[in-house]
């Protein structure tokens, strides 16, 4: 199986996001010397976070093949567009996980792709509940939240969001795949989207 | 500016991010998210918010061979192409530059919003005058069919016309692509001649002729923008 896990806030974290914010700072660092055409702190920040990237583009595009072009087209472009990167309007991996998503949904859109068929055991682990207290405890207090408020949400629409997420599904597919009418998967997204936001800011 | 549905946006943004809408769809709320800091702050705001989903899936190692690749790829040369990639030559025109600064994102949605779709566009050129980039020509794969993207403003005194030209090698006269619009992008069908001399082709210019009365197949005026043909670095 191709897929990565996804463990909502629940995957022993990478030293990234830990929660004394501590290496952070260090990925920011690399991303500024790599704008300054340093290759050698540029492969130190792939090292750090292909890994994750390369989870996040499989998800999507559920082949190898198409999700190493991604992740390849990815670094390119961080690489080249390393100084544009802001650390006030965003975390190095939120802007690293963007640009991997980003590039990975437009390889999906043009590529023809076959949804997983079992789509039931997809569902089982990404709502996977294992790790303990411990892994909870290093998951940054972000990861922590959307947990909390996802899991206030009916099963079926948190699946949806879920999917959306990590597979790229669009509103049509997700119609296809749930068996629902366009419709309410649309009413789905809508309403957990305003609900999370909701939530989200109030805690 | 008339007071718009934050929510109907927030949630517009979010719909985005997740990538849960149509391509068209996704394309209009880029074109808006390239020219207004507001949806872009949107946007931001959701990639932020959902980004834990992507920071706890658990690793997968990519094959080793992939960080090589990306070295090659980034190892090549600058050139007159990668342009584009650069945020600071966006910021030089109009179209984008306040969003472009406010955006966590910004090449992605530029690259996006300003270019046609990577794999029917196979040959680029990026025309220069003297002080600025000022045209963006993007060439499809058949050489069958051009867009021109004006870049900034560009003003035409009256009684003339700019006319595009390929530029081949030494000895070889320049073939007409005809008369380039003052402003708005314009996709045009390429006439035989043309097609059959894109393997030689080198440049793109932009000469100024007359209005009336300029002479099909020579130029006349003087080239006020110039550019070098390069392949589509986003293949």
């Amino acid at each position: 199986m191709v897929h990565a896990v996804p463990n909502i806030g629940t995957q022993p974290a990478s030293e990234d996001d830990s929660a004394t914010g501590a290496i952070r700072p260090q990925l920011a660092a690399l991303i500024a010397e790599s704008a300054a055409g340093d290759r050698e702190a540029f492969g130190v920040l792939y090292r750090q976070t292909a890994g994750k990237l390369f989870s996040v583009c499989l998800g999507i595009l559920g082949s190898r093949a198409l999700a190493e072009e991604a992740l390849q087209d990815a670094y390119v472009n961080v690489w080249r567009n390393a100084s544009s990167f802001d650390v006030a309007k965003g975390s190095p991996m939120t802007w690293l996980i963007s640009v991997a998503r980003y590039r990975s949904l437009t390889l999906r859109r043009r590529a023809v792709r076959e949804v997983p068929a079992d789509i039931e055991a997809e569902y089982a682990r990404l709502e996977d509940p294992s790790p303990g207290p411990l892994a909870d405890a290093v998951a940054s207090a972000e990861a922590r939240a959307l947990k909390l408020c996802l899991e206030r949400f009916e099963e079926a629409p948190r699946k949806a969001v879920l999917l959306a997420y990590y597979r790229g599904f669009t509103h049509d597919e997700l119609s296809r795949e749930l068996s629902v009418p366009l419709g309410t998967v649309k009413s789905w997204i809508r309403r957990s989207l305003s609900r999370l936001k909701l939530c989200l800011d109030n805690g | 500016m008339a007071k718009r549905d934050d929510e109907y946006w927030r949630v517009k943004a979010g719909e985005y991010v997740l990538g849960t809408l149509s391509e068209r769809e996704a394309r209009r709320f880029e074109r808006l998210r390239a020219r207004d800091a507001y949806y872009c702050d949107m946007a931001d705001d959701w990639e932020r918010r959902f980004s834990p989903l992507g920071e706890t899936l658990a690793d997968t190692d990519p094959p080793p061979e992939i960080w090589a690749r990306i070295e090659r790829r980034i190892a090549e040369k600058p050139d007159a192409a990668r342009l584009w990639d650069r945020l600071g030559f966006w910021r030089g025109f109009g179209l984008t530059a306040a969003a472009v600064a406010a955006c966590l994102l910004a090449f992605v949605i530029v690259e996006r919003v300003v270019l046609p779709p990577a794999p029917v566009t196979e040959k680029i050129a990026v025309l220069s005058d003297k002080s600025s980039a000022a045209w963006l020509v993007t060439i499809r794969q058949d050489g069958r069919r051009m867009t021109i993207l004006p870049l900034r403003e560009i003003s035409i005194p009256s009684g003339k016309s700019l006319e595009l030209w390929l530029v081949r090698g030494k000895g070889e006269a320049p073939v007409s692509l005809g008369l380039v619009p003052a402003s708005g992008r314009r996709s045009v069908a390429l006439p035989e001649t043309a097609v059959r001399s894109w393997p030689r082709a080198t440049q793109l210019a932009i000469t100024l002729e007359p209005a009336q009365g300029w002479r099909p197949g020579t130029p006349y005026g003087q080239a006020l923008f110039a550019g070098k043909i390069t392949a589509n670095p986003d293949r």
